[in-house]
């Protein structure tokens, strides 16, 4: 029985991982990647992301390895659907429990190395985070700086209030 | 005198005789070897509708039976001047075909080129056709009959009739997505006055795909993007070093660029740009390598790369395409070898000699990048002219020395937004990754989020309102209660801030909002002096600019009939060009007929009441409908002859149950009919129910998806007998349905002796939901699933 084909992924800061190229494939990039030049000994290298952030993301594509991939030329209507549910699988949710810089890491790699699945459980766990909190609470969350003067404040707060009920 | 006309006769061939055949000369007497004639078939069926156009000669021409949805298909692949010969061969594709014949204008045949003034003026003629156009690539100022294009530079430009032509119809050509002014423009220099309408023209329009033939250091290519949010393709054909000042927020869906190198520096980093076409530099020898390590900035990878050599004989030149590509797809790459006409090239492998290229997260190139306008710094700007390679520089001693033990230091990247000139600095501290993110992340993030939401988070900072300010507009759904009550506020601020109003997409909610916390005002709308309410002219000011809208549903009430008032709202709808079309429409209206004919690309189509005034419309109205939600009788008006595919039948008033010769119409639509809803008049009538299903099945057999409103209770058995028919279904929905358990002898009676040989055992008798499924599944190829909603309580609450 012969062992399933591998491929070597370099990372940003020159980490090698050796890895079925069944679970390497998950990553559209990589999968054209590996069509285009073809069976090589040589890493691939993933010049955005680094050793850590794509260690993550090869145990999310070694978990859902066996998943149906996403269709390229999915029905628009469907890719709506699925962007408006905002479920997360059991697993999805404990592999995505990460600090914040390591969320918006996974987020980045993830579109950079075109993930569709991975990069869904990253928006939506931003989307959960943020469900039901005021613009003050979700300042504090990210820390973000609000750098609206107080009159731009207002005139938008005014602009808004169809959408705020009170 | 009367004349005799007992001894002309005409001859024997030319004689017309009905049943009463002539005999045939000799030379056209058959041999008696000869096969049998050919059967001519029976014309196909398109008296399905109304006959309005009789055919041109005693023998039907096939073509013109088609329906429009496949003339439409076949003239796709016709050009221009095709179509409109095509077209004015009769009146049904002149109905057909006008409307398209706009759609898509390509002028830069030399030839068409040279007619373009006369179609600005027969556009100018009709305008109703302008709102037709989607793609124009052609002059705005076209040349004088046959003459070369004589642009003219001077300020009398707008004496020229030419000019004020073509100033009207780009001015009303706002569904224009695909835009290239095939004159060169110079946006720049004195003539930018002359220009400056059509400029605001081009802001109207929310385009997916510019190409621009702009001065190089032109400022106003820059104001002309930052109004276009949904641009996916952008051309650049000569300079445009203007777009320095881009901001980061600035056309956040690019993915396809067409530039020159020093220009698409300046917009690659940050966006989402997977296709590069570069175009050459004047006075550049080969490519600066600083500069092309940006293009890598994009935060999406290269796939799809174009370039010219610019001197296909040096090897050297060939050294920094192999930066690209590690990162590209290596056959982009040759296709530009083969673009040099060198075969030889062509076949280069994957490892092209060269160097390989460091990537540094702060190269010589960034730091240019970051000098520009939101720099603090203050560093200088990108250098178009090339640079010499950037040797690396000594690093400096470190002052603390790890441990030996220590974790290796994590490396910082920086997040790719920052390559974009730098508007919005982090918070203080550790800054938050969250503003960091490019836009295209931070809309994909927001997708899943209510409205509500959206508005808040708006208002954390200024980048965020940015990105996320015209996508709050985009889909306005105002039936939830709570916002319906405050679309009279959302209508005011789109009315006080106009240029938010082009961004809608979506609008479902009122014309006329209720007053404050008033949740209905149904007297006020039939009134009169309605036009006296300001509230009315806030609805009318803000729907006449919504021409991007392309779902619609007026939650209002219409009184259509009567309503005077509501006419310029009307008017407003023409201006849309719309692919959904929800409306609550008074039983006899006459004014929905009007309404339809000016929407050609109308895929889906609720009439929530009535609509019986639809027997007026034509064959060619509304030709690409796939989806209708009507009374059965509506139905029949609109299905037969169109490509509906998906039904969903509304109850009629006063009626028992489906009328079976109304269904049968439905089957005469252009498409086989896979999705079905209905509602079941009587749920607690067992027969009725059965007889529904049996009707359905014998017209519309090859649905696949049918969803019924049981409002009561459904017999599994009667079901398992009845579904079976439909030979194609996937899945089942039961709305409001409990399940009810019945003897299978007491559904066999006279009605249904055929089901006998299909009856199951009373063992299979269907006593849960899961039972059911399990049994249709053994029973119908092709089932998948059932799904149900429990029926409401009815009964008294205690």
């Amino acid at each position: 029985m012969s062992a399933a084909p591998q491929v070597t992924l370099e990372s940003s800061d020159g980490e090698k991982f050796k890895v079925d190229k069944e679970v390497a494939e998950r990553s559209v990039l990589i999968k054209n990647m590996i069509e285009d030049v073809g069976e090589s000994d040589n890493p691939i290298p993933l010049p955005n992301v680094n050793a850590s952030v794509l260690k993550k993301v090869l145990e999310y594509c070694e978990h859902h390895r066996g998943d149906p991939l996403p269709a390229a030329d999915a029905d628009p209507s469907n890719d709506d659907n699925r962007k408006r549910a905002t479920e997360i699988s059991d697993w999805d949710q404990k592999f995505i429990q990460v600090d914040q810089e390591m969320l918006f890491e996974i987020i980045l790699a993830a579109n950079y190395m075109d993930i569709k699945p991975l990069l869904d459980v990253g928006c939506k766990t931003v989307a959960n985070m943020i469900k039901g909190k005021t613009p003050e609470e979700i300042r504090k969350l990210f820390n973000i700086v609000n750098d609206f003067t107080p009159e731009e404040e207002a005139q938008i707060k005014k602009e808004n209030e169809w959408a705020e009920d009170r | 005198m009367e004349k005799n006309f007992k001894h002309f006769s005409l001859p024997s061939c030319l004689v017309r005789t009905k049943g009463n055949p002539q005999p045939q000369p000799e030379w056209r007497q058959r041999l008696p070897d000869a096969p049998p004639p050919r059967r001519r078939s029976p014309p196909p069926k398109r008296t399905l509708f109304p006959y309005e156009y009789p055919p041109p000669s005693s023998r039907p021409s096939i073509f013109t039976q088609l329906p429009a949805e496949i003339v439409l298909l076949i003239v796709e692949f016709m050009d221009l001047l095709q179509r409109a010969r095509v077209m004015i061969t009769c009146r049904y594709f002149h109905q057909v075909l006008e409307p398209t014949l706009y759609r898509h204008l390509n002028l830069l045949d030399p030839e068409l080129h040279g007619r373009s003034g006369r179609i600005h003026q027969a556009l100018y003629d009709r305008p109703a056709l302008i709102s037709q156009i989607v793609t124009y690539h052609g002059p705005i100022f076209p040349p004088k009959g046959d003459q070369p294009p004589d642009l003219p530079r001077n300020r009398r430009i707008q004496e020229d009739a030419r000019w004020s032509v073509g100033l009207t119809v780009f001015q009303k050509a706002v569904n224009i997505r695909d835009l290239y002014f095939a004159d060169y423009v110079n946006w720049l220099q004195v003539e930018v006055h002359a220009w400056a309408p059509h400029r605001e023209a081009v802001d109207d329009m929310t385009l997916d795909r510019l190409v621009i033939q702009i001065r190089a250091q032109s400022a106003d290519l820059v104001r002309l993007l930052r109004n276009q949010p949904e641009l996916t393709r952008l051309e650049l054909l000569w300079g445009g070093v203007g777009p320095e000042d881009l901001k980061a927020t600035d056309i956040p869906k690019l993915k396809s660029l067409s530039a020159p190198l020093e220009t698409a520096v300046l917009i690659v980093p940050g966006r989402p740009v997977s296709e590069i076409n570069l175009l050459p530099s004047q006075g550049v020898r080969r490519l600066n390598e600083g500069l092309l390590e940006c293009l890598a900035r994009s935060t999406r990878p290269i796939r799809k790369f174009e370039m010219k050599l610019y001197n296909p004989y040096d090897e050297e030149s060939f050294r920094p395409g192999s930066f690209l590509v590690e990162r590209g797809r290596v056959t982009t790459l040759a296709e530009a070898l083969n673009e040099a006409q060198d075969p030889s090239l062509a076949s280069l492998p994957y490892g092209l000699p060269g160097p390989k290229l460091q990537l540094t997260p702060v190269g010589p190139c960034w730091r240019c990048l970051v000098g520009t306008k939101g720099n603090p710094k203050g560093e200088p700007g990108p250098q178009p002219e090339p640079q010499p390679k950037p040797q690396p520089k000594p690093q400096p001693k470190r002052r603390s020395q790890r441990l030996p033990n220590a974790p290796p230091p994590r490396r910082w990247f920086p997040p790719k937004r920052t390559l974009l000139p730098y508007e919005y600095p982090p918070p203080s501290g550790r800054p938050s990754m969250f503003t960091q993110l490019p836009a295209e992340l931070v809309l994909l993030i927001f997708e899943s989020m209510d409205v509500l939401q959206r508005a808040r988070f708006m208002l954390t900072c200024r980048y965020f309102h940015q990105v996320l300010e015209p996508t709050l507009y985009r889909h306005l759904s105002l039936l939830d209660p709570g916002l319906y009550r405050r679309s009279g506020r959302l209508l005011q601020t789109l009315h006080d801030r106009p240029a938010l109003i082009s961004q809608i997409v979506t609008y479902h909610g009122p014309i006329l909002p209720p007053k404050a916390d008033e949740a209905y005002d149904s007297y006020s709308r039939r009134r009169r002096d309605i036009h006296k309410d300001p509230r009315w002219s806030l609805g009318l000011t803000v729907f006449q600019n919504a021409v991007n809208i392309r779902d619609l549903y007026f939650t209002d009430y219409l009184n259509w009939i009567g309503g005077y008032a509501w006419a310029p709202h009307r008017e407003v709808v023409d201006d849309m060009v719309l692919d959904r079309l929800v409306i609550q429409v008074h039983d006899k209206s006459v004014d929905l007929v009007p309404l339809l004919p000016n929407q050609p690309e109308l895929t889906r189509l609720e009439l929530l009441w009535g609509g019986d005034g639809l027997k007026n419309l034509k064959k060619t109205d509304i030709p690409k409908l796939r989806s209708l939600s009507a009374t059965l009788e509506t139905a029949t008006l609109i299905v037969p002859g169109r490509p509906v595919d998906d039904i969903n039948l509304l109850p009629t008033h006063g009626a028992e149950g489906l009328e079976e010769d109304l269904l049968k119409r439905l089957s005469q639509s252009t498409r086989v009919i896979r999705e079905f809803e209905m509602k079941l008049y009587n749920p607690y009538d067992e027969d009725s129910a059965r007889d529904a299903l049996q009707a359905l099945s014998r017209h519309l057999p090859a649905i696949e998806d049918l969803t019924i409103h049981v409002g009561g209770k459904i017999s599994g058995r009667m079901l398992l007998l009845e579904i079976p028919a439909f030979g194609l279904i996937s899945s089942l929905t039961l709305l409001d349905a409990s399940l009810v358990h019945t003897p299978f002898s007491t559904i066999l009676d006279e009605q249904s002796p055929a089901a006998h040989s299909l009856l199951p055992n009373d063992s299979d008798n269907p006593d849960s939901w899961a039972d059911l499924e399990t049994q249709l599944k053994k029973m119908c190829p092709n089932f998948t699933s059932l799904s149900h909603t429990t029926l409401t309580y009815l009964g008294w609450k205690r």
